[in-house]
């Protein structure tokens, strides 16, 4: 893969004009450098962290205090998360049904394979 | 240990004083925290209490949870009935008026069950008692200071003299002008190994986790930890010292399209535990909440000094209460790098991310080159082999090709540059110009030395900040879609693309052709898709059905009125699409050799975001 995508940018090159190859285009030559450093792709990009802003984001309901709102929401958020670990009796995100789980996890690690 | 005082527990109410569950012998086997319920939960607060840790909230817990919820009621104690009830309220996101009212129905109603809670404030005390809370530290308007430590009973910004109160008159409480909420990062990471189960979890990458030659499935597996651990063996020395990114982005709280206000949340996430543990929402700890109105820009790290200086602490090792070993040890917790999209890469790693030397990777001779309106990052044939066939081929832009690739700055080499510069923080418009404007000129590529650089290992870190696939497929994608649709205003097949061309004289094919009124025209080209077959690719990306689960309609994008075009396409869409859809979609209606690239471009982001990465296929 280290090798193989200079040959497609390359062949890209050919193709496209030199407008279309903006520094995003040109970042995929690193891709592969840097998954042998981390290891996968799915522990450092967006897609969990941009979810949880997300949370955050509906947290708010005064809205001439968004900080605050966050802030106490995910306090009170984290606290319950914490507690519920205790009760399996209670639906919480741990103790989902088995489809749920499935969804989640593809969501967030599995490769769309 | 036998916990008589807690026979009262609801579960243990039942006459049967020696309850199974509290002889020691099978603490071993009770490593599952749901079954334990909240005779679990105040044993481990208890545990803690004992080695000094957590306060002594488990008395007040105790206390609380010897009160019936009514009398004779064996099935839930009082404190347990209030905090599925609070549980309910968080997790459903229930309005504390509509709380209170079902709460005031339910007491007026059920006059004999004395023990229910009246109104959300009243259980209020108890998240308070269980949770972490947090830490509000005032900022200048203009990002300059934080009133904090030595600065914090000022009235004024110690770097640019500015009040620090909006509102400051007798009588009337002071409002400041901005807040920095700091979640304390310390409390939380201990936390962690308060309960036996998440202790042991915290250990898996080193005791449990199975590794396999040449596959990588953990952050584990990966050069910089194994490179880190190599480096600082004693850190590495203990399972329990915890490895974290550090994640932040800014957000519009205010809906899609009202940008007038940002918010960035500093977000750490700790990579000791399990696959299926680690990239779980629950597991995402919020450490700042930088506020708006406008984003800190080069000031976020002003923000980031309560964090930095816990993490110097958890470096050098906070005395922490195990669960599993029931004895105290010294917690390290180290950050292994951050996670960010590429604008706020710039502004967490103090590196310009745009201009010349916009490439994070590129620090000497980057591979950008002027066009007319912008700035290209072409001649990847540079990163060949040096007696590579292609380099001497003319056909990719009528040159040779003799440089060597961009070449990255050592670690050592990027910390002298960074010692050079000044950085005065700020945005206080009424600073002396000669503070304000004094610029590094000399220094095109960094800002600053980052905060980051205060923990010691940071500079020797071989994978500092993530670039994000996630982002770059999503460019790329819609780099090649416009194209290829040839959506107006997003196409990078313009009229001064073709100029380009022609300055460098090269693909005459696609020159633009002047007509006898001397109006010009571009000649259609071979990555845009004739308006028949434009309709076929639509006709074909609506026409797609997805397995449950694997991606969102995509259809609802496709716009098949007029000349046709797709709108709105989410990040995720833009995944499945550049990896999957489009080189079906387009195979037989462009080019042969336009197919065979772009299939191959999907296929190499297939192979690198699958779930388990083969070392020798990346290499090769």
């Amino acid at each position: 893969m280290k090798e193989n995508i200079v040959p497609i940018l390359c062949k890209l090159e050919k193709i496209y004009p030199p407008a279309f190859f903006d520094v995003m285009v040109h970042l995929a030559v690193h891709l592969s450098d840097e998954a042998l450093l981390r290891g996968l792709v799915q522990y450092g990009w967006m897609y969990p962290i941009e979810r949880r802003l997300g949370t955050f984001k509906r947290f708010i309901r005064n809205k001439a205090g968004p900080e605050g709102c966050i802030a106490e929401a995910y306090t009170a958020y984290e606290c319950m998360t914490q507690c519920s670990t205790y009760f399996s009796d209670i639906i919480n995100r741990f103790t989902r049904s088995e489809t749920d789980h499935l969804t989640h996890w593809l969501l967030y690690v599995s490769s769309w394979y | 240990m036998v916990l008589e005082d807690m026979s009262w527990d609801g579960m243990s109410l039942d006459g049967n004083q020696q309850a199974p569950l509290h002889e020691e012998g099978q603490a071993e086997d009770e490593l599952d925290d749901g079954a334990r319920g909240l005779q679990g939960l105040i044993q481990d607060f208890r545990n803690a209490a004992s080695h000094g840790f957590g306060g002594n909230v488990y008395k007040e817990l105790m206390e609380e949870a010897k009160r019936e919820l009514y009398p004779g009621c064996t099935e839930e104690s009082r404190l347990s009935f209030i905090i599925k009830l609070l549980h309910i309220k968080v997790y459903n996101r229930i309005p504390t008026t509509g709380f209170d009212a079902f709460l005031e129905l339910l007491s007026s109603t059920l006059k004999n069950v004395p023990g229910l809670p009246k109104s959300y404030n009243e259980m209020k005390a108890l998240l308070r008692k269980l949770g972490f809370g947090y830490e509000s530290i005032h900022a200048c308007k203009y990002d300059c200071a934080l009133f904090w430590k030595d600065h914090e009973h000022d009235d004024h910004c110690p770097v640019c003299g500015f009040t620090r109160w909006k509102v400051n008159k007798e009588g009337k409480k002071k409002v400041p002008h901005k807040v920095l909420r700091y979640f304390p990062i310390i409390p939380r990471l201990q936390r962690i190994f308060m309960s036996k189960q998440r202790a042991q979890y915290a250990r898996w990458h080193k005791e449990k986790r199975v590794p396999v030659e040449n596959v990588m499935t953990h952050p584990a597996d990966g050069e910089a930890w194994k490179d880190f651990d190599e480096t600082f063996k004693s850190f590495a020395h203990d399972a329990r010292s915890l490895r974290l990114a550090i994640a932040t982005d800014g957000f519009h709280p205010f809906g899609q399209m009202i940008n007038s206000y940002s918010i960035w949340p500093v977000i750490v996430v700790p990579y000791n535990f399990p696959p299926w543990m680690c990239m779980d929402q629950s597991n995402y700890m919020l450490a700042l909440l930088i506020p708006g109105k406008k984003s800190p820009g080069k000031d976020f790290h002003v923000y980031m000094q309560p964090l930095i200086a816990d993490m110097i602490q958890l470096w050098m090792g906070v005395k922490t209460y195990d669960a599993v070993e029931g004895k105290d040890f010294s917690l390290r917790a180290a950050i292994l790098w951050g996670i960010n999209d590429y604008p706020a890469l710039g502004t967490m790693s103090g590196r310009t991310t745009k201009g010349y030397f916009a490439c994070v990777h590129c620090d000497e001779n980057p591979c950008s080159e002027c066009l007319r309106n912008k700035i290209a990052f072409i001649c990847h044939r540079r990163f060949l082999p040096s007696d590579h066939e292609w380099r001497r081929n003319g056909s990719f832009d009528g040159h040779l090709e003799k440089r060597e690739r961009p070449s990255k700055f050592s670690a050592d080499e990027v910390v002298a540059r960074l010692d050079e510069i000044c950085y005065v923080p700020g945005k206080n418009p009424d600073m002396p110009k000669s503070i304000k404007r004094r610029r590094n000129e000399d220094e095109p590529v960094w800002h600053m030395k980052v905060s980051l650089y205060d923990l010691p290992y940071w500079s020797h870190l071989k994978l500092q900040y993530n670039l994000d696939v996630m982002h770059i497929e999503k460019n790329i994608c819609e780099n090649i879609l416009a194209t290829l649709l040839n959506i107006p205003n997003k196409t990078k097949d313009t009229i001064n693309a073709r100029l380009d061309l022609e300055d460098r004289g090269i693909r005459k094919e696609l020159h633009l052709l002047v007509d006898t009124d001397s109006s010009s025209s571009k000649p259609r080209a071979c990555y845009v898709l004739k308006p028949e077959d434009k309709k076929k690719f639509l006709q074909f990306v609506s026409n797609i059905r997805f397995p449950d689960g694997y991606a969102s309609n995509i259809s609802r994008c496709v716009n098949m009125e007029g000349a046709g075009s797709m709108q709105g396409l989410k990040t995720h869409d833009c995944h499945i699409l550049l990896q999957r859809i489009l080189p079906a979609g387009i195979r037989g209606l462009v080019h042969k050799d336009v197919y065979e690239v772009l299939a191959e471009l999907g296929r190499f982001f297939r192979q690198l975001c699958s779930k388990t990465l083969k070392i020798d296929a990346l290499k090769k």
